[in-house]
């Protein structure tokens, strides 16, 4: 080889490698700017779009707005004209807030003054309360008592209608008997016959008439006394005759079987030997034999 | 260099034949290099 060839050689060596050198350094170190550009123009259209978009959204929230501010510029006006009523309005309630706070406070007064009461009123409930229960303890116990008397009282009851039924057998016999005594002429009244038990009073009369009997012996005479001087059938009296200021005559002794309040007749029991009895004659109770 | 028409024999490679070699080896990989960055934009040159 000559000397021009291994030159030659020599700088095409170097040449390749330069050569190499750039392409690997251009490949190692490139950008893709068609795929920036796709990107680029991707991202303007977005863009584009959202500005679109966006003007809109603006031109609609223009007219939006503009229709709320016409209407709150008449809801504006609505209230201005409100708040004149209610500045008027405001002013009459400020009147009014000042006669309420009178009122307010009388009727707070009162309101204290009920209170004082209501819990004067709440003290005497609660004495009341107290007293009440007393009250009840003391019903139940009577309500017992009561119970027991019910008790009591229709045991009683029983005992009156035995007793009753009793009392109504011993009248309709105590009738019967009265009847039989009656019939045998004896007397049913108890204090009658207590006063013929008992000593007559001390009583002086006259035979007012006489009446005998077929024998022409005085049997029955009617003297000037009777229940009202204390004489009741059965009592036996002595008939005289004064015949003189210190001498009197026995004439007999007589029994009342008939007497009214100032008279009475008087059976003949125990006739005199020597005297007949005769109107005028004295009768008396006070004479002891 | 061996003249035309004989049959001497072909003389041993030396080192600059490395060297061509070499320098083969370098242009195809700059052609690889360039390759791959036209497949990068599509093949399109415009």
């Amino acid at each position: 080889m000559s000397y021009v060839g291994k030159i030659l050689v020599i700088l095409q060596v170097a040449l390749s490698i330069l050569f190499m050198t750039f392409a690997g350094g251009v490949f190692a170190v490139h950008q893709n700017w068609r795929d920036k550009t796709m990107q680029v123009q991707k991202q303007l259209a977005d863009s584009q779009k959202q500005t679109r978009e966006a003007q809109s959204q603006l031109e609609s929230a223009k007219t939006e707005f503009e229709a709320k501010l016409s209407e709150q510029t008449h809801i504006a006006d609505g209230l201005k004209a409100q708040n004149t009523g209610l500045t008027a309005e405001v002013a009459e309630l400020r009147t009014s807030n000042d006669s309420l706070k009178q009122q307010r406070a009388t009727q707070t007064g009162l309101a204290e003054s009920k209170a004082q009461e209501a819990q004067f009123r709440q003290d005497e409930a609660e004495r009341q309360r107290v007293e009440n229960q007393k009250l009840q303890e003391r019903m139940d116990t009577l309500a017992a008592e009561n119970r027991e008397l019910k008790d009591e009282l229709f045991t009683q009851q029983e005992a009156y209608r035995t007793l009753n039924k009793t009392y109504e057998a011993g009248l309709s016999q105590l009738a019967f008997l009265k009847r039989v005594v009656s019939n045998a002429g004896l007397e049913t009244d108890p204090d009658v016959v207590a006063r013929q038990a008992a000593p007559p009073p001390p009583v002086d009369g006259l035979v007012t008439h006489i009446r005998k009997n077929r024998a022409n012996r005085v049997q029955f005479v009617e003297i000037s006394i009777g229940s009202d001087d204390g004489l009741v059938k059965g009592n036996e009296l002595d008939v005289v005759r004064i015949v003189g200021q210190d001498r009197s005559e026995w004439l007999g002794r007589v029994r009342i079987v008939d007497l009214g309040p100032d008279w009475a007749v008087a059976e003949v029991i125990q006739p005199s030997k020597n005297g007949i009895i005769q109107e005028g004659d004295n009768v008396t109770t006070r004479l002891k034999i | 260099m061996s003249q035309r028409g004989s049959k001497s024999e072909d003389p041993a490679p030396d080192v600059y034949v490395g060297l061509l070699f070499v320098a083969v080896g370098a242009l195809l990989t700059g052609c690889i290099f360039l390759a791959l960055e036209l497949s990068s934009y599509g093949w399109q040159f415009q």
